[in-house]
This record gives C-alpha cells, structure tokens and sequence, in this order.
C-alpha cells in the first residue's frame, strides 16, 4: 500500500531524528546553584545554568570543562579587582590548571560600584585527577581571588563544584 | 522542548534549599520543586531546558541581562529571561538572617520605563513563600505580557520582605537597563507559538500526467499541517494533502486493474516532512514558508467497498507558501494560545513514474483556505 510506505518512511525518518538526541556520551562536572558575597561584591555560577552549550573535552589524559561565574560591585566604594592570572582550582588538596578571564580576555578585571562581570574559566583536570574521578565522584572548588585595587592582599570568591564523571558509551 | 519549559517553569515555580545542599547535590543544572515544599519531593532539570535571556537587555560588561541585591542580609539575584510566550524573571534569594522571611510573591512589582506597573504572573501557585534562615530560594516567575517590554529602557523589580509576623522589613530592589547601543530584540517582546496546527480546505490543479487521469480542471483538497518551532524563525513541519479526482477518465486506468472497478473513486494523498521558516510582521500578520520532500499516491477504491482497492505512488516535492492573520488570542491561565486564519498555495511536483499500465507525473497546485491554532 502506498499511502502506508509513504506514512511509514515518514515515521522512520521522525524516530531517526529522536533516537540521534539521545546518544549524547558523556556527562561531566556539574554545578549547583550557587551565590555568595564578600566585601561588597556579590557573585553566582547562574551563567553555568543559563549558557545552553559547554564545551567538556573528555581526552586520553585529560579532562576539561568551562565554568563560568557572573561577579557584580554591588556595596563597595572602593574599586575591587579580580586577579584572574591567579584563579585556581582545587581537587581534593591538589590545585589543577584553571585558566579565566572577562568576555573582553581581560585577566585584571576592576569593579567600580555597580558594575559586573562574567568570569569564563577553563578548567583542565590532571590525569591523575580524571582517572580519580572515574572511580570516585569528588568535589572541587574555583577559587577566584580579589582584592582592593592597588593592594597585593586579596580573599577569594569560592564556587563548589561537583566532578562526576559518566559515560553512557 | 519550548512547552517543557513552560511547564517546569509554571508548575514549579519556587523551592527551597538548604546552603548546605550545595555540597551534595550534584545536579543536572538545577534544582526545582514543588511549590511549598521546603524539601522532599523535587526534580532535576537539565540547563537545556532552561530558558535564554533577553539579548538586548544584557549587561555589555558582563553579557547578562542580571542584577544583585545585597541588603538586609538577604542576597538575591535577579535575572530576564524569555520564552516563546512569556517573559519571565529568575530570582534566587539566600537568606543570611537569624529569622525566616517571608516573601510576598503577588506582591513582586515591575515598573517599566513608561511608568506601566505590573505583578507576575501567579495563577493558582503559592502566594507567599518562606525561606529559613540560611537557606535559598530560586525560581522563575512569568510576567503578564511580552509586549510591555517594547520600547522600554528600564526596568525595576521590587521584592517586599516580611518577618514571620507578616511586617514588613525591607525591600530588595535591582534594576535593568536595555543596552540601547545593540537593536532591540524581537525576540524580547513579541509572542510567538511553538507548536501550530492547520486544518485547510481548498481546491486543487494538476498538469501533466496527474491532469490526465479526470476531466475536471480542479478538486477538493483537504490539508492537514503540524508545526513545531525551535526559534522564532525555524521549525519543522509534517503534512497531509487528501485530494479528492473527481470524473476519473476511463481510459486513464484502461488497462489497471481499476478498469474492472464499476465505480472507482480516487484519492490522491501526500505526506510531507520539512523545513518550515516563519516570519511575523506586526504581531498580527505571519507568513510561513515550508519546503519538504513528500510521497504522492493514488489510491483507487470501489465506491462503497473497501474491499476493492489499488495504489500507485511516486516521490515528490512539496512547497508551501501561507498568508495568516492573527485574529484571537486566547488565554486560559499559563496556557496561551492564538487563531489565525489566512491562505495557502501549494505545489507538489510529483516526479514521473510509470508501470505497465498506469504513469503519474506532474505538478498538483493547491490553493487553500486555513484556520491554525498556535500555542
């Protein structure tokens, strides 16, 4: 019957289409809302919630995933400034390599009263970290330091992440 | 993937959680719940579900359409984010007081930059919600109208906060501004539906082959289209044509198996999946423009017997072009949906075929009149 081959190719085609979405592989390091604030600047990871496309780069050796944080000068008269070059994260007591900056590429990043930032960081877990993680899930920390400007004291805005790796290959 | 979100978004507006919660869950994006339950029951959603924000009302120093509020030992973040129906704000409060506060949700408050006051939409969710001391809060709340965005340059939300006495303590209050230097987004303040559906009724052409098999110029056509949209602009659609041949010529079907039939009856269907590009002008008037490969067959049948059939089909191609007027919006709580009424014309050119007996081919035109219903 052809009406029925036509239907029938047409439902194939459909099922095609949806079995395709559901053969995304690998889930990795996700983060929980969070929101925090010190001296006068108030931060959260909502970005990580809102930003529909993360890169996560599951290697031979190596594990990387962006993580991003929106940072405002809410309260403080004095310019705050985030020390991007000396942003960190940490797994378990071991600091691994974490790369950020602003959406301008910007590593010193001055917060006037009122203005906000988004901070991308680029995390790449060590191997020796990865190869942790596929047997045990843990919990690192981004460590984002800041200080007044001018100054070589800075405290640091600390965001909690949760690393799991899962591979549904 | 659109009405998923409204869903979640509409049915669980508002959880909370405790601060430590966050060492623990290690959630696929975020955390929401029922409304009410401090704990307990709740779900997991994916970031790919959830909205995006209003692009022309982004900070351009940080590429968020966001704001703080740090004051009364309460931090809060409020952010503008769209869907296809509704715009909606996301607010996240952390209490860091001693006490539990109360926040009066109906009473949230939008001034808009031309002076225009409106509250978020509730429905039927709670009113109030409590958040405990060091615990949060977050949810999104949807706003009447996409269209009291149009043309504004600020934006105030005002959140109330009550003791557990029901007093007033303090207010938070953030702020936006529209980037005035990038165009003002469509996609802010215009309505658009996801899912569509089109019932159309009309009469059909055909040249070629396809004219060769009846004596009329023209039949009824009868069109069924579905449509679903994953932006503004793109979807798909999947589509049905019955076109009814009236005055079959015999010796058209002189040598099928037809030729045996006393009365035969012929029907000719399509089914087509595609690409469809919409564009609406003025809110009111849309056009869509659909392209898909499609199959095109006859069906032959013995009038008043099922028994008694035979079909003969070819691939084609099927294009459509549609003219609507939005004439009813309809809203029944978080469900909004639209009428529209409008014309199509259609071709589907039917790539000759022939067996030893029957050839097809040819071009069939429709042109139709339709009813949609968008939601």
């Amino acid at each position: 019957m052809y009406p029925r081959r036509g239907s029938l190719i047409t439902l194939v085609a459909i099922l095609f289409l949806c079995s395709s979405c559901t053969r995304w592989i690998v889930r990795g390091p996700q983060a929980a809302y969070q929101i925090v604030s010190h001296s006068g600047l108030v931060a959260s990871n909502s970005p990580m919630l809102f930003e529909h496309h993360h890169s996560r780069n599951l290697q031979e050796g190596q594990y990387s995933f962006e993580y991003s944080v929106v940072v405002q000068n809410k309260t403080s008269d004095e310019e705050q400034t985030l020390k991007l070059a000396l942003a960190n994260f940490v797994v378990n007591g071991e600091e691994t390599s974490v790369v950020c900056h602003d959406l301008k590429k910007s590593k010193n990043v001055v917060l006037v009263k009122g203005a906000q930032t988004q901070v991308k960081c680029q995390v790449d877990l060590k191997a020796s970290v990865k190869n942790q993680l596929l047997n045990k899930d843990s919990q690192g920390v981004l460590k984002i330091p800041y200080g007044i400007a001018q100054t070589d004291a800075f405290q640091t805005l600390d965001f909690k992440h949760s690393l799991r790796i899962e591979d549904f290959e | 993937m659109k009405s998923l979100r409204v869903l979640i978004l509409t049915l669980s507006l508002f959880s909370s959680h405790h601060l430590m919660a966050n060492e623990v869950l290690a959630t696929a994006g975020f955390v929401t719940g029922t409304i009410g339950v401090v704990s307990g029951f709740s779900y997991q959603v994916g970031r790919a579900y959830w909205p995006k924000e209003l692009e022309d009302w982004q900070n351009p120093q940080s590429g968020a359409a966001v704001d703080f509020a740090d004051s009364c030992d309460l931090l809060a973040e409020v952010r503008l984010v769209r869907q296809s129906r509704y715009n909606s704000i996301f607010l996240a409060v952390q209490n860091h007081r001693d006490n539990s506060v109360i926040l009066p949700l109906d009473e949230i408050q939008l001034q808009f930059s031309n002076g225009r006051e409106r509250r978020v939409l509730l429905g039927t969710a709670q009113k109030q919600l409590e958040v405990r001391s060091r615990w949060y809060t977050m949810g999104a709340l949807p706003l009447p109208r996409k269209k009291d965005f149009k043309g504004q340059e600020w934006l105030r939300v005002s959140i109330p906060v009550r003791n557990e006495k029901g007093e007033d303590i303090c207010e938070i209050t953030t702020e936006f501004r529209r980037n005035t230097e990038a165009p003002e987004s469509e996609k802010s303040y215009s309505e658009t539906s996801v899912f569509d559906v089109s019932l159309e009724l009309g009469t059909s052409f055909r040249t070629g082959r396809l004219g060769d098999l009846t004596d009329s110029d023209s039949d009824g056509v009868f069109s069924v289209n579905l449509y679903a949209f994953s932006s503004s602009h793109h979807g798909v659609y999947l589509g049905f044509d019955f076109e009814g041949y009236e005055d079959l010529l015999a010796n058209s079907v002189a040598n099928t198996s037809v030729a045996n039939f006393s009365d035969p009856n012929l029907v000719g269907f399509v089914s087509a999946l595609g690409y469809v590009y919409r564009r609406t002008y003025k809110d009111r008037h849309s056009l869509y423009l659909s392209v898909a490969p499609s199959y095109y067959s006859l069906q032959f049948n013995e009038s008043g017997s099922s028994a008694d059939s035979d079909t003969f089909g070819s691939w084609s191609f099927s294009s459509r072009i549609s003219y609507d007027y939005k004439f009813s919006r309809v809203a029944s709580g978080f469900w909004v949906g639209d009428w529209s009424a409008g014309i199509t014309v259609s071709d589907h050119y039917v790539l000759p075929r022939h067996s030893d007996s029957l050839a097809i081919g040819g071009h069939s035109v429709g042109v139709l009149a339709r009813l949609r219903l968008g939601y």
